[in-house]
């Protein structure tokens, strides 16, 4: 182990670790504002990835035949729920199958045929942000004001129900983007004095999700809106009465989460090249982890618990154990489980998050107000 | 008494019905395994394995209405440890099984002691990722436990001699079966204890618990390690049964699948368990059958339990718990006949009696039976008390003293700390400062232990606790602040867990408790505060909204307290009835002493 592969660890730990954060940041901005632990996220990052496969692929198949379903799916619901701003009754029905057919033919239209890179992504995070808005609209809204635990079953159920469906809807198979892509992605342009420890791709992503959380943090502190949306997760009541609209802030929130889940499905899928359904769910889990770790809530926090587990997840593997099994007895040693550090990843990262609650249980335990006196 | 006979033989025909009802289940299931075929078999052994679990879960789940997502870790922790012992180690079934049990008991005591602190979806969490963590380590550990390539070769387990068969798996039905009936009388028998009691009373209202000495989290710890060590003894089944152990049977999916069970269930009667399981188990095992042969992938069969958990939720709305909790007020639901007809009236009328005509003219004349003697020993000492929340200060460096056999009447314009004050006095909110009672310095006591030590303290809006009826509530709450305070964590525990083998005196006899009966509640929150002597009584409104006669009552009460040698702090804004009873007058104003002397000097202003 010499200093140049320490570098390169901290390196790759470095852009993992802004990607997890990334899909942290998402789960903080739901659980901020709606304060629900929204399981599907990573659900939704996993979609989000066949979206963009459906834009990108050259050639049509079933998979990408049944990627329509979604986007009709979608559209329908979502318009539905929009159309109950300007009108009532059966007639929102029809709103509702007009924007699912719309949706749907504007999926069919663009089976087969790759639009720009760019275009493809800024496509898939409108149609990721349209299905976070209707999983929102079809489940959450119903269960409002219902205990907290009604929301985390129905999180659940509808993480797993998407996980289900995408197995069903395109198959088990791992995945990946079109080679043309792939090559356009690495002809991404690095700083010369950066090349051997990032990629082009590594360093949009920091940049990236830098930007993004800074610019949300800020935005969450110093505008109307963000204003707004803290009014909201603060006492969601009292801001109604004072007039604010607590429902579209939901709904906003819902949408720029799935959006960026979107965005961070592109940068993973580009970056590990791999695509499959549980993805959302190992990929979730360590997003929420981080979430966890950096405080559920706060938009830095987020990003600094995701570069955290990124460093560990990176650098953990080149610890040498060898040393402590020569120190033990040999005897001991036939009964010991694995000491190959880079199996623990996910169990340090599990640990952590254990930890964290544990230990800090301020804020997390205690959200008691004097109003409840 | 004619209550006594009447509820002896309730109880005698719940036992004779119960015996009566297992017996009819277990020749049935005994009957039907002579027609069955293996396929059979397997089917009934799968599903009796579900129920099983989710009976485990469902201790944590129903009772205590903690989400417990990680089940499967501790099944997965029972299997291992037997398939290990038996194939490594070539121990006898029964003493691995033994192990097992115990191993996962231990493992729920030692994941439960930090983390049943937390707010239910943190505890949520953590569950998950200690159920991830044991799936991992099964992983790694591949010296011990084959790692990826699955631990195989588990013996069949002899019992009493005889070898099991795996096929046709008759005698592995019948150990089910055993298992199955065994658990379930446990959990009908802990529900009629005090541990069951106090389980389901921390499910209900946690505050309330804490004011009635009830040691949540110890108890909380005992519901878990129990579940814990049911899910143990399955996986000890498990290993045996399957034959074949592989970490990827542990993951998410199968937690996800029992708490399926336990919601379908909703509930929580013992009944519907085993109904919900008798629908899942053998449905889950058809979608994988029918996905196999469609060609789709395998795993997507959570889409079924995903859209369970989504549709149920959806349609239970808002009552996803009450209805657990209104069902769980009858165990013992085939002898309603008998409750309100006998033995809830002839309570209800007893207690009623509050409303006597001898009160109202005791409130015409009142006379305090006693004076208080200015060198009887200090109850309470406080020095320096200070209550804030957030920015606003409540209390500011208050300073009390309540001897033995005082009155002290706190009164104060609204919002000026007289409830932050008993709650601090009881441990409900952290406050700065230092509290002696008896000599004895309780600065950093919990609520739970200041109860037992002796400061009572009832409520403004009086609550009880509606999974449980009104002799229940009583009874528990009596024996809970009775118990003998204890600091260490094992010696919490482990009193906790005896309270297992403590019967309620009295068990769905009572009259149902009704959320919206403030009457009721009032009832049993009186009845509890008078009811043990030479206590510190904190009361907070007492009077307010009660008709005269009852008000009398209460004032008579209050006076015989002192009598028994115990001191009385009352928060009250009806003055011209308290004033008649107390010796002292606290007057606070933002959180300070406005004023304080006695009665006397008090009418002069």
């Amino acid at each position: 182990m010499n200093a140049h592969e320490i570098w390169q660890a901290i390196a790759n730990g470095l852009s993992l670790g802004c990607l997890i954060g990334l899909l942290a940041v998402g789960y903080s901005l739901v659980y901020g504002v709606a304060k629900l632990i929204n399981f599907a996220h990573g659900d939704l990052f996993a979609l989000a990835g066949y979206y963009l496969l459906f834009f990108l692929a050259a050639s049509p198949t079933g998979q990408l035949r049944n990627t329509v379903f979604l986007f009709t799916g979608a559209t329908a619901v979502v318009a539905f729920a929009w159309s109950s701003h300007f009108m009532k009754g059966r007639r929102r029905l029809v709103v509702g199958c007009g924007g699912g057919v719309l949706g749907g033919l504007f999926g069919y239209l663009l089976i087969g045929t790759s639009i720009p890179l760019l275009f493809a992504v800024l496509a898939a995070t409108v149609f990721t942000a349209l299905t976070g808005i209707a999983l929102e609209y079809l489940v959450y809204r119903p269960l409002e004001g219902s205990p907290r635990l009604s929301y985390l079953v129905a999180a659940i159920g509808l993480s797993l129900s998407l996980q289900g469906l995408m197995q069903i809807l395109f198959g088990t198979d791992h995945r990946a983007f079109p080679s043309s892509v792939n090559a356009q992605i690495s002809a991404l342009p690095v700083p010369p004095i950066l090349v051997g420890y990032f990629s082009g791709l590594d360093l949009l992503i920091i940049g990236f999700t830098v930007a993004i959380t800074t610019v949300a943090a800020w935005f969450a502190k110093k505008s109307i809106f963000g204003i707004c949306i803290r009014a909201t997760a603060d006492d969601p009541v009292l801001a109604e009465r004072l007039g604010l609209n607590v429902r579209s802030a939901k709904v906003q929130v819902f949408a720029i989460g799935s959006a960026l889940a979107a965005i961070c499905a592109f940068f993973f899928v580009a970056r590990e090249r791999t695509l499959e359904p549980t993805l959302g769910y190992s990929q979730g889990i360590l997003a929420f982890a981080a979430a966890v770790i950096g405080g559920i809530g706060s938009f830095e926090g987020s990003l600094i618990g995701g570069l955290f587990i990124g460093m560990i997840l990176s650098l953990l593997p080149l610890v040498d154990t060898e040393p402590l099994v020569r120190f033990l007895p040999p005897s001991w040693v036939q009964f010991l489980p694995s000491l190959n550090l880079s199996d623990w990843g996910l169990g340090v990262v599990y640990m952590l998050m254990a930890l964290v609650l544990i230990i800090r249980p301020r804020g997390l335990l205690t959200e008691r107000s004097w109003r409840d006196v | 008494m004619p209550t006594d006979n009447v509820l002896s033989l309730r109880r005698k025909e719940d036992r004779r019905r119960a015996v009566a009802f297992s017996a009819f289940g277990f020749t049935a299931l005994l009957a039907l395994a002579f027609v069955g075929t293996p396929r059979l078999f397997d089917l009934l052994i799968v599903s009796l394995l579900f129920i099983c679990m989710a009976f485990g879960l469902q201790l944590v789940v129903g009772y205590c209405q903690l989400f417990d997502l990680g089940y499967a870790g501790f099944v997965c922790l029972g299997a291992y440890s037997t398939g290990v012992l038996l194939t490594r180690f070539h121990w006898s079934y029964f003493a691995a099984a033994a192990l097992s049990t115990l191993l996962a008991l231990v493992a729920g005591i030692i994941l439960g002691v930090p983390t049943l602190r937390l707010r239910g979806d943190y505890f949520a969490i953590v569950t998950f990722g200690f159920a991830e963590l044991v799936v991992l380590l099964m992983r790694n550990w591949t010296t011990l436990t084959g790692g990826p390539f699955g631990l195989g070769g588990i013996p069949d387990p002899v019992l009493f001699g005889a070898r099991l068969v795996r096929y046709p798996p008759f005698g592995y039905y019948l150990l089910m079966l055993s298992m199955f009936l065994g658990l379930l009388a446990s959990i009908w028998y802990l529900r009629q204890t005090m541990l069951g009691a106090q389980m389901l009373a921390v499910g209900d209202d946690e505050k309330l618990c804490a004011i009635n000495g009830i040691d949540i989290v110890a108890v909380k710890v005992s519901a878990f390690a129990l579940s814990a060590g049911i899910g143990g003894l399955i996986g000890s089944f498990w290993a045996v049964y399957f034959k074949f152990l592989s970490y990827t049977d542990f993951t998410f999916t199968l937690s996800v699948q029992v708490i399926a069970i336990v919601i379908l269930a909703g509930n929580q009667r013992l009944r519907y368990i085993i109904l919900a399981g008798t629908i899942i188990a053998p449905a889950s095992e058809a979608l994988r059958t029918w996905l196999r042969a469609s060609g789709l992938p395998e795993a997507s069969r959570v889409i079924f339990f995903g859209v369970i958990l989504i549709v149920l939720t959806l349609w239970r709305l808002h009552d996803f718990s009450s209805a657990i909790r209104r069902s769980l007020a009858r165990p013992v639901p085939w002898s309603r006949k008998m409750r309100c007809s006998d033995v809830g009236a002839a309570q209800v009328v007893e207690m009623n009696g509050i409303a006597s005509t001898e009160a109202i003219s005791q409130r015409l004349s009142f006379n305090p039976v006693s004076r208080i003697n200015i060198n009887s020993e200090v109850l309470l000492e406080i020095r320096g008390l200070n209550v804030s929340f957030g920015g606003t200060k409540a209390i500011k460096d208050l300073d009390l003293r309540v001897r033995a056999g005082e009155i002290i009447a706190v009164i104060g314009p609204n919002g000026c700390g007289k409830t932050s004050l008993l709650n601090a006095i009881s441990g409900l909110v952290s406050s700065k400062g230092q509290m002696i009672l008896k000599g004895r310095d309780i600065t950093d006591e919990p609520a739970w232990l200041r109860a037992r030590r002796g400061i009572n303290r009832t409520l403004q809006t009086p609550r009880s606790f509606p999974g449980l009826d009104e002799m229940e509530n009583m009874d528990l709450v009596s024996w809970s602040i009775a118990q003998a305070p204890t600091r260490s964590i094992i010696g919490r525990i482990l009193s906790a867990l005896r309270a297992m083998f403590v019967q309620l005196p009295l068990v769905g006899v009572g009259v149902p408790v009704l959320r919206d009966d403030q009457t009721q509640s009032l009832r049993i929150q009186m009845r509890r505060a008078f009811a043990k002597p030479r206590t510190l009584l904190l009361l907070d409104e007492p009077l307010a909204g009660l008709p005269e006669a009852d008000q009398c009552e209460i004032i008579a009460r209050i006076d015989h307290h002192r009598a028994s040698g115990g001191a009385v702090v009352v928060v009250e804004h009806n003055l011209e009835s308290i004033l008649c009873v107390c010796d002292r007058v606290l007057q606070l104003d933002k959180g300070q002493i406005a004023f304080e002397g006695s009665k006397a000097e008090f009418s002069l202003l």
